[in-house]
């Protein structure tokens, strides 16, 4: 039990790390909603070695206190929503069990980004903003796939730390 | 990386081509007018064609909206983030400036979407 909690706090500790880290990073194309996602590298670990609900409570964990440390309540919201749309598709493509980590993490990022835009189209009420939406996907495509091949290639050195787990 | 995973990066860019295609019916023509909404509702209508500075108030807030040749952007807003100040200048249809905090959307019209919304 003493474990798992050390390892949650752990990957958690490392989300907010990586999610500073793109903060710092300035990765301004102009358009809303692009992000490097780089937690998500944590986050597809967590899923891969410990399960969907020690994932989410990661996710959630990192959100919150990276929005308390550096945004604001709308910034939390919006996050939020991004994260638990990415992570309902990446459980699914994960569940199918035909397609590697690469496809998870493509569909994490392109789900949370358009999950971001599908909210932010609620709260101003305007559907005219999903114009945003083939440039979010692709965005999405291209981050989830540097992420997800650079996590593949990761995942199975540190077997050996995590089997523990 | 499996072969799967391939077919799946290879749909996803077919979708993405469908949905551009699909946009270009509504969207990406020469913007005309510049339309300014509200929590959703349409507040304001300014030609694109017309040099201007205009001050969006929000209960309390505020956004500044610059009208120039042809291109509309923020220069300066009173929310947290300012990332509507950040955001690129506009000039086609369907193109958008997004202010959430303050709910603002400032968005480029032309003729064929104004058509559209009438359709009951």
């Amino acid at each position: 039990m003493t474990k798992q909690i050390s390892y949650l706090s752990l990957f958690t500790a490392f989300a907010i790390v990586l999610s500073y880290v793109e903060i710092l990073i300035p990765f301004n194309f102009g358009i809303p909603g692009v992000k490097l996602g780089l937690a998500n590298f944590i986050i597809l670990l967590a899923l891969y070695y410990m399960g969907i609900k020690q994932a989410i409570l990661i996710n959630v964990a990192r959100i919150i206190i990276i929005g308390f440390l550096f945004g604001n309540l709308f910034s939390i919201l919006f996050s939020l929503s991004g994260a638990i749309f990415s992570l309902f598709f990446m459980f699914l493509i994960k569940k199918t069990k035909m397609f590697s980590i690469v496809s998870v993490s493509v569909i994490g990022g392109i789900m949370h980004n358009v999950g971001q835009l599908v909210i932010a189209a609620f709260v101003v009420e305007t559907y005219s903003i999903l114009y945003y939406i083939p440039i979010l996907i692709i965005a999405g495509l291209i981050t989830g796939l540097l992420l997800g091949i650079v996590t593949n290639l990761v995942k199975d050195k540190i077997k050996y730390i995590l089997r523990q787990v | 990386m499996k072969k799967n995973d391939l077919i799946f990066i290879g749909i996803i860019f077919v979708a993405i081509f469908v949905v551009m295609i699909l946009m270009k019916t509504v969207f990406l023509n020469n913007g005309e007018v510049v339309e300014i909404l509200i929590d959703g509702k349409l507040q304001e209508t300014f030609s694109l064609e017309e040099n201007q500075e205009y001050m969006i108030e929000t209960k309390g807030d505020f956004n500044k909206l610059i009208i120039e040749d042809g291109k509309a952007y923020i220069e300066d807003a009173s929310c947290p983030d300012r990332l509507c100040v950040q955001q690129k200048s506009i000039k086609l249809s369907g193109e958008s400036l997004i202010c959430l905090p303050n709910k603002v959307v400032v968005r480029i019209s032309g003729k064929s979407t104004e058509i559209d919304a009438f359709a009951n």
